[in-house]
């Protein structure tokens, strides 16, 4: 009976209704109550993210669906207007896109050649036109916080884009956002196959983005920080991926998109 | 203009239905189903003092409502009528019967409803386990509409506060509710949901057996539309938001060695979460 108590993260059911299958997703605490309000607690002193308690994931989902949807991004549509009988305070009703991951696409082997750069430009045209928005209008909410190949799904033509319950708070520069959204993109792309793969991958999302120069500016806000706590945190990110020696270390990532883009 | 018909009791030929409790019997009524009613007299065989101490109960403790007689006639027939409103069926009422003999708000008449009770259909072998299964299919979105209107309207009247598989029957290609005596008074209507599907789910464990249950909470997941309120029933046993409460079932389910019997609702409560565990997608 360990953790009957408790629920620990977030459900997400399919649900079939006269519409068509939608999905309920319920947003739950993570950890035990004292878990869960000392991270909330740290992240207030930080005040660089969204709530992380259930409510709060929920309300910032909730709002970055709209965001997205409204500056014409693909993301899932909620759907809880529609669906008052499965949208509660603690869920939201939201479509269920078709397709597989970003991530298991590109696991596949037989995805290679063309195809494949093909798809990987096509993900980063849609990140750099995101970007472009987020920063023409200084908009936090653009820049996906928890960024990642596995938050994507493959529906055909559509690429979407989904977990959307973290976001970074308004802030004036939103450069070192967008470098970590970036680092962490390549690092879950990193993690799918080897080094050439990766060096292969790279080079068809480079082409892909097109703004080289802001790629090379977001691998140098890591690589050169500027601050004394960016030195601070990169220092011992880089100690950490040397000692695990982790082929998907933020510090070997970005050291291949300066390489990269040079 | 009173329309009302009389009859009188000393005259009405009675067939005893029930066994102790209120007084019900079959009476011949010529425009009824096989020529049939139900009599119920809510003034039954238990004494004062028993009714007292249940509604002190009941009213104290369990937040459910009175058990005087008549008290439960306002009940039962407010019940029946909120629940047909929303196009649930009930046993018919023939409030135009008047009884002579009997107290005034102290019995009603229903419909003979000569349906099939799910505890009798759902082990019954003769009939095939895959029809018996697609009964259940389709009884439970109408289990869910139910719920959710009860949420929505908060209407603690809407819960089967006696709930089980004795109290629902098959008849004319539809269901039939019955038994509304009592019900819940509390406002948390989404805790009560959870009991009433605890209590259904227990009663199927124990009348029908564990094969019968397992592929019945198979199917109630995949079919039940809101997950969230389906995984209220865990929550009304192991993370009630009342800490009061919350801390009183801790001590229950550790205490007392019923608790940990396979159809407790506990153990229910905690099938049914890793049943839901399982169906979701993270």
């Amino acid at each position: 009976m360990r953790h009957a108590g408790r629920l620990d993260g977030n459900r997400i059911w399919r649900v079939a209704t006269p519409d068509g299958t939608v999905l309920q997703k319920l947003y739950a605490e993570r950890g035990g109550w004292l878990r869960a309000w000392g991270r909330e607690l740290t992240t207030r002193l930080m005040g660089a993210k969204t709530s992380t308690r259930a409510a709060g994931r929920r309300a910032t989902e909730a709002r970055l669906l709209a965001l997205w949807r409204a500056a014409g991004l693909d993301v899932p549509a909620n759907l809880s207007d529609r669906h008052p009988d499965l949208a509660n305070e603690r869920t939201l009703v939201l479509e269920d896109v078709s397709g597989p991951l970003l991530s298991q696409a590109l696991a596949d082997p037989a995805l290679a050649g063309p195809p494949r750069e093909a798809l990987l430009a096509r993900f980063a045209a849609a990140c750099r036109a995101r970007h472009d928005q987020a920063l023409s209008r200084g908009e936090a909410g653009l820049i996906q916080e928890h960024g990642s190949v596995q938050h994507v799904i493959v529906s055909g033509s559509r690429l979407v884009s989904f977990d959307l319950e973290n976001a970074y708070r308004p802030r004036r520069d939103l450069r070192p956002l967008l470098a970590k959204e970036l680092a962490s993109v390549l690092r879950s792309l990193a993690r799918l196959g080897d080094e050439p793969r990766f060096r292969a991958d790279l080079a068809a999302f480079v082409s892909g983005y097109g703004d080289v120069a802001r790629l090379r500016e977001a691998a140098g806000h890591y690589l050169q920080p500027s601050s004394l706590l960016w030195r601070l945190v990169w220092a011992v990110d880089r100690r950490r991926d040397e000692r695990r020696d982790r082929a998907h270390g933020k510090y070997r990532v970005l050291r291949a998109l300066r390489d990269a883009t040079a | 203009m009173d329309s009302a018909v009389r009859v009188k009791l000393q005259d009405l030929p009675r067939t005893p239905l029930a066994g102790e409790g209120n007084f019900v019997w079959k009476i011949p009524f010529p425009s009824g189903n096989d020529g049939a009613a139900v009599l119920k007299v809510y003034f039954g065989s238990r004494s004062p003092l028993l009714y007292l101490k249940k509604t002190v109960g009941n009213r104290l403790l369990t937040g459910r409502t009175s058990h005087m007689p008549r008290a439960r006639f306002r009940t039962e027939t407010a019940c029946v009528r909120l629940w047909e409103s929303h196009g649930f069926r009930c046993f018919g009422m023939h409030p135009e019967v008047r009884v002579d003999g009997l107290p005034e708000d102290g019995y009603m008449l229903f419909d003979w409803t000569p349906g099939l009770h799910f505890r009798e259909y759902f082990k019954d072998p003769s009939v095939p386990l895959e029809q018996r299964l697609a009964t259940w299919r389709r009884w439970v979105p109408e289990w869910h509409r139910r719920h959710a209107i009860a949420v929505r309207l908060r209407e603690p009247r809407l819960i089967h506060e006696n709930g089980d598989v004795k109290h629902v029957m098959l008849w004319r290609d539809g269901f039939v509710y019955f038994d509304f005596e009592i019900c819940f008074t509390s406002r948390d209507v989404r805790d009560l949901v959870g009991r009433e599907i605890l209590a259904y789910m227990r009663s199927v464990g124990k009348f029908f057996g564990e094969a019968l249950y397992e592929r019945m909470a198979d199917e109630l997941v995949a079919h039940y539309p809101d997950k969230t309120l389906l995984l209220s029933a865990w929550e009304h046993a192991w993370a009630n938001r009342n800490p009061i409460i919350r801390t009183g079932r801790w001590l229950d389910v550790r205490m007392k060695p019923r608790h940990r019997n396979r159809w407790s609702k506990y153990e229910v409560a905690l099938d049914l979460r890793r049943r839901l565990d399982a169906a979701s997608l993270t």
